[in-house]
């Protein structure tokens, strides 16, 4: 996909059987001293967005909220249902207490600031 | 006149394939949106999915549309033909990317069309088709 560090977790765990979960679109970019995470999350509020990172586990979960939807008949759906869940994992050293998240017309901006020691250094020829 | 694109009947077999490899269901129904998932591309934002409700006084179009902010988005109804469009681009630092959609949907019958309304929000498209009332029957007295 695109050339980043960030990867995507293979590991398939189980789901639980009363929720079911959509994995969402997102990119990767990735610049000089970040990474930027664009999921698109479409009719989630800023409120339903949940972002945990656990060790080099980074899980992003939206709940979509449904107003007065569930008085509607459907006719003809192709739409997934299900609420978004995201894993990714994290391979390379991210400062976690200033990783900023953003949320706007149902896209999540994730901006995850690399670690000092991942950046690239640039050495001055003398 | 205008023309309704043929939609691909669904694949029974789409559903438990893409939960199999835990992929959203529109991507394989809406081919290209696998490939596109592979090589990255938003190229299958060409034709957005449409849910389609009732209640007792209204239909709903539903439609997905993350990221695209509400002036960009143009709605036109002819010959009960509704048609949602837009182009867009984004920019990131260092790239412009274009995008553009385009979905027509019939609109069902007995809907006011001077009353469809639309709403936009988080990502989310909703429009609103109101019912024509009823027209009531009425007894005719047999002289």
């Amino acid at each position: 996909m695109s050339t980043t560090e960030l990867d995507t977790t293979n590991t398939t765990e189980p789901t639980a059987q009363t929720h079911t979960w959509r994995r969402p679109r997102y990119d990767v970019l990735e610049s000089d001293d970040a990474f930027d995470v664009r999921v698109c999350l479409p009719g989630v509020q800023r409120e339903g967005v949940n972002i945990s990172v656990d060790g080099d586990n980074l899980s992003i979960t939206g709940t979509r909220t449904h107003s007065a939807m569930a008085a509607w008949r459907p006719l003809r759906r192709e739409l997934p249902e299900g609420d978004y869940r995201l894993n990714l994992r994290l391979n390379v050293g991210v400062k976690e207490a200033n990783i900023r998240a953003h949320v706007e017309d149902g896209i999540l901006d994730l901006t995850l600031p690399k670690a000092d020691i991942c950046k690239a250094r640039k050495i001055k020829v003398n | 006149m205008k023309l309704i694109r043929y939609e691909y009947p669904q694949m029974p077999s789409a559903g438990s394939l893409n939960r199999l490899f835990d992929l959203g269901m529109p991507t394989i129904e809406r081919f290209g949106g696998l490939i596109d998932d592979l090589f990255g591309s938003e190229a299958s934002l060409n034709q957005p999915a449409v849910d389609l409700y009732e209640d007792d006084h209204n239909f709903f179009a539903r439609m997905e549309l993350p990221g695209v902010k509400k002036n960009v988005i143009e709605l036109e109804i002819e010959n009960a033909v509704l048609t949602c469009s837009g182009n867009y681009s984004e920019k990131t630092k260092n790239t412009e990317t274009d995008y553009s959609f385009q979905r027509s949907i019939s609109v069902p019958d007995g809907v006011a069309l001077d009353q469809v309304s639309a709403n936009s929000k988080d990502g989310v498209l909703t429009i609103k088709m109101p019912k024509k009332h009823a027209s009531k029957s009425r007894q005719i007295l047999v002289k």
